[in-house]
Parts: C-alpha cells; structure tokens; sequence
C-alpha cells in the first residue's frame, strides 16, 4: 500500500496534524489510529488532539460535501476514520475529565432508518463536549422522552429523511406537550428533505442542517437557557 | 492550510492526496449541465397541435413505464422527457433542472406536468411548481405512487427496514445503489448502509421472469428474504389519465374563449 511510504513519526506535530485532515477526508483508519497514538505519545492531551486534528478535519470534510466536492461513500469512511480515532480517545477522555457542555439524546425516528447523518452529528457533538445518548433508528415516541427523562437530557435530536416519516417528529413534540415537560428540553431536528418552515411548524427550536450547525445551535440554545436560568 | 503549503508539504503525494488533491480533480471534473434545450430540440420534429399537445417532464427512472401508460391509452399527443435518475443522490439539483425544462417546454407544449415525487427536494419541488403552475404527481417518491399511498404506509408499517426495488431499480442496482454508494470499492462499507435492513420488497410494475430474477439477485446480494408485490403502473395510468382530461378541459375552455 502506498501509505506504507510514509512515517509519521517524522512529521512534527503541526504537519502530523495536518496529515490527519488529509487522513481523514480520504477515510483512512488506521492512519489516523497511528496518529493519535503518536501525539498521545508526544504528551497531547486526548481532547485537544479531539478538537485540533478530528473535529477540525471532519470540519473540513462537512464543508466540502455542504459543497459537492465529497459524497456520501466519502463522508462515510471519513465519519469511519474519526470513529476509529475515537475509539482511542473516549476512555481516556473520561478520565482526564473533558470539559461537558450538556446531554443530548438523538435517533431517527419511526420507519426510518437512514442513519449516516445523524451518526455523524452524533459524533460531532461529542467532540464538542456533549454527551451522546444515541438511539439509534427507528424510534418510537416513548424512547425519546422516557430516555431523556431518565438521563436528565437537556437536548432531545430527532433525525428523518423520508418525507413520510417527518411527520412523526411532531408526534414527539406534542408528546412533550401533553406531559407538560416540553419546555424542559431543547428540541433540535434535522435530515436531509427538511427545512427551517417545517420546523416551525411542528414547533421545534431548531432545524440544523449538517453537523456543524447542530453543534453551533446546540451550544448557543443551551447557553442562553443556562443565562435563563441563572437570572430565574 | 493553504493550497501552496499543501503542495510543498513533505507528505501527501503517496496518498490519495487529501482534500487538495480532490479539489483539483473536482476541477478538472467541470460540473454536469442539464441540457432541457437540447432535448427540446429533438422533440421539435414530433408532429401534433402544439396548441394541445403535453409535456411530462419525469425522472428517468419512470420513462419507461410512462411511454407504456402512453402506447396502452392511445395518448399520442403526449411526449415525455427525462430528467437523469441519478439526481436522487444529491436531490437539491432536482428542482433546478425540472425547472429549466419547465420553461424551455412552456413555449412549444400547451401543457407541462412533472413525474416526480418530492425526492428529498426539502419542498423546493413543489415551490418551483406552484410558481409554474404545473402539477406533479402525489407521494413522497416513486415507491408511494406506485405502490399506492395507503398500500405503501401499510408495507413501511411492517417492516421499517424494508429496502424497495421497482423494476428499474432492480435492473439499474448495481449502477444507482451499489455504485453509487461506491460499494464497488468499499465492499466494507456494506453493513454501514445496510446493516439494519431486514427485508427486500419488489415493486413489480411489469414482471418479467428476467426482472423477478434481477429482484432474486438484489436480494441474495442483500442476504434478505424477498416479497413481491405486483403494483402494474395504475398509478401512472390513473394520474396520467386525470391530468390529460384536465388539459383536454383547458383546452376545450380556450377554443371556447377564441
Ligand atoms: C445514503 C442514502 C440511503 C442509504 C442509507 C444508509 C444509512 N445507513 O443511512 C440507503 C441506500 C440504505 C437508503 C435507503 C433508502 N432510501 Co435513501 N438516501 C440516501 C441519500 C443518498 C443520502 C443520505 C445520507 O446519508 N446523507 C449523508 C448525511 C451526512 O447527510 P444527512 O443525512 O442529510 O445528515 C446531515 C444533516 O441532514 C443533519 N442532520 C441529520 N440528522 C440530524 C438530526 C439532528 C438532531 C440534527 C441537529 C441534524 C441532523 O446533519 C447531518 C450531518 O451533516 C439520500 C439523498 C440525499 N442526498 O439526501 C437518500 C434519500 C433520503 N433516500 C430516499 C429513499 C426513498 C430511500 C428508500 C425508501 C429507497 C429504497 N429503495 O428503498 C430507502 C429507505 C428505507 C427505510 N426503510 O428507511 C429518498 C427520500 C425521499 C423522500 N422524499 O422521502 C432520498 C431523499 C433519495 C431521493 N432523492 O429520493 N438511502
């Protein structure tokens, strides 16, 4: 294999780095494992080697497919390649305690099981500092709301890209309602066939339309509750 | 990184080149053109009463099955034109090209009407349309219409991981899916797309004992059990039919007018 020319112990920490936005874009793997365990080597602590070599690259790769440039095989194997460097990084960011920023459960919802996108939101949220509780795909109601009450979730994330099972997000969020708890979580949707009208419409608080968004959003709407909060 | 300390970076030219390496060949690439006039053109020579005849501008994976709608109702003065099927894995372009075929159509046909569901346009589609005027036909995509809204609610119902073929999709799998996910080449990325399906249903507009073979295929590929549903085109046919006899309608009211 051609990659076997390269070593990237010889690269220093500003070039490996950016060999691993390279890596990453072409979705290799174990390129990418080697270079966290290098920098892990080299005294990085896991949640910068997180946010300056895999979140920053998957930034990258988020762009470009915004753009056309990538596809969707392409965003896979490169949410593959971050995945594998995650691996490496999550035990170790429990234990040098990373900062959190807040809790989000997130799955598609029922009758759908496109999950690509929502596995990378997943992923990006993580690396910005939130919990994930994934549900994986076709989620019923209760799975959303027993799970985020149970976790005490401040965000609940619903995914959909059919045009037939969107509407199932508004079941959810009228759920909320009839509990009376709907205030109590911020609601975040998106996938591919909707739009900010639709998510008005249902009531959400926000429609995000890639990963980047998601995590922006996020931050911002839990931010301001916080403030909300403290002038309570 | 900028694209110069790209290039004069000691790395990179072993591998597959990263992001500067793809830009490059993304220009080199150009990006494909819709060519609505150049298809019009070719419709020019057909004969018929431009001040009736209609246009269906659809996705190119029903043309085949609307000519057939067409030959079996004797609808001579409608001709269709195809928009390529492989928009489906980037669905924003889809409302752009039906558009430019709406307009260039809309000077030489009395009536436009589009064969395409919303196809994960985010309802750009059907904003396009109301602009135009024109109607398309009702269902999220091709599986709902062919199958019927109802049945298709009911099928999803039983099963969400049910994967649907037509009889194109299953002739043009190895081109629109296995391709185009690059499973050509990933063959490891099979369990990523389709590691929680658990059935295939066969659509079957016209079965042929070649196609149920293809459906057979599909699914042994999948590793799944096959149902065959037999869905004929009725759903073509009934909209075809509705929509000419509105056109029909319309044209009656402006010779009436003249
Ligand atoms: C890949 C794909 C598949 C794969 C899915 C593999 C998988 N494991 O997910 C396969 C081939 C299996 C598949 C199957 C089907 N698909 Co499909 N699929 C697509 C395709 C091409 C890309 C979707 C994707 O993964 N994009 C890549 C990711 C990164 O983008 P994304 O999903 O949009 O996610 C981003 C944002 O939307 C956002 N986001 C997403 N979720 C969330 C959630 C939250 C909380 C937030 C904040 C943000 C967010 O952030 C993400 C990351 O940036 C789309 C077309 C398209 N380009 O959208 C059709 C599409 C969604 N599929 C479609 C259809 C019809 C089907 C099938 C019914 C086809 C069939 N023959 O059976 C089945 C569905 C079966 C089922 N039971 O659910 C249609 C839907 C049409 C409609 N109007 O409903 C589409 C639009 C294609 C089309 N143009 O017709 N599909």
């Amino acid at each position: 294999m051609a990659d076997d020319d390269l070593d990237l112990n010889t690269l220093n920490d500003e070039e490996l780095v950016e060999q691993m936005w390279d890596d990453l874009y072409d979705g290799l793997g174990e390129a990418i494992e080697e270079s966290v365990e290098i920098l892990l080597a080299r005294g990085w602590t896991p949640y910068d080697i997180l946010t300056k070599a895999l979140v920053e690259g998957m930034r990258i790769v988020g762009v470009d497919f915004r753009d056309g440039i990538l596809f969707v095989p392409e965003v896979l194997m490169s949410a593959n390649a971050m995945k594998a460097g995650m691996a490496i990084l999550r035990p170790l960011l429990v234990e040098t305690g990373a900062p959190k920023v807040g809790k989000m459960v997130i799955g598609t919802v029922k009758g759908d099981i496109h999950d690509i996108g929502k596995n990378l939101v997943c992923m990006m949220m993580e690396g910005a500092g939130f919990e994930v509780i994934d549900l994986g795909i076709n989620n019923p109601v209760d799975n959303y709301i027993n799970t985020a009450l149970e976790q005490n979730a401040e965000i609940i994330g619903m995914s959909a890209l059919l045009t037939t099972t969107m509407p199932y997000m508004k079941v959810v969020i009228d759920t909320l309602k009839d509990k009376g708890i709907r205030s109590d979580f911020i609601v975040l949707v998106g996938g591919a066939p909707l739009n900010e009208a639709f998510a008005d419409a249902i009531g959400a608080d926000a429609y995000c339309r890639d990963a980047a968004v998601a995590v922006e959003t996020a931050k911002s709407l839990i931010s301001r509750r916080q403030g909300a909060m403290g002038s309570q | 990184m900028s694209e110069a300390d790209a290039q004069t970076s000691k790395i990179s030219p072993a591998r597959r080149g990263g992001r500067a390496g793809r830009l490059e060949a993304h220009v080199r690439r150009g990006v494909r053109k819709t060519s609505a006039s150049a298809t019009l053109n070719a419709w020019s020579l057909t004969p018929g009463d431009p001040a009736t005849r209609t246009l269906v501008i659809a996705c190119g994976a029903l043309i085949a099955e609307l000519q057939q709608v067409i030959r079996l109702n004797g609808l001579d003065h409608i001709e269709v034109t195809a928009v390529p099927a492989d928009y489906h894995a980037t669905p924003d372009k889809i409302p752009d090209a039906v558009a430019a075929k709406i307009r260039a159509a809309k000077q030489r046909y009395a009536h436009v009407l589009v064969g395409f569901g919303d196809c994960g346009t985010r309802g750009r589609l059907d904003e396009i349309l109301a602009q135009e005027g024109v109607e398309r036909i009702e269902g999220a995509h091709c599986y709902a219409f062919y199958a019927g809204l109802d049945r298709f609610a009911q099928l999803h119902d039983e099963a969400a991981g049910t994967f649907y073929l037509t009889d194109f999709l299953a002739r043009h799998f190895d081109k629109l899916t296995l391709k185009a996910l690059k499973l050509d080449t990933h063959p490891e990325l099979k369990s990523d797309y389709f590691g929680n399906y658990t059935r295939v249903v066969y659509l079957a507009q016209l079965p042929t004992p070649e196609r149920l073979a293809r459906a057979q295929a599909v699914a042994a590929w999948f590793g799944l059990p096959l149902t065959v549903v037999e869905t004929g085109v009725a759903g073509l046919d009934d909209w075809l039919k509705a929509a000419d006899r509105t056109s029909a309608d319309q044209n009656s009211a402006a010779r009436a007018a003249k």
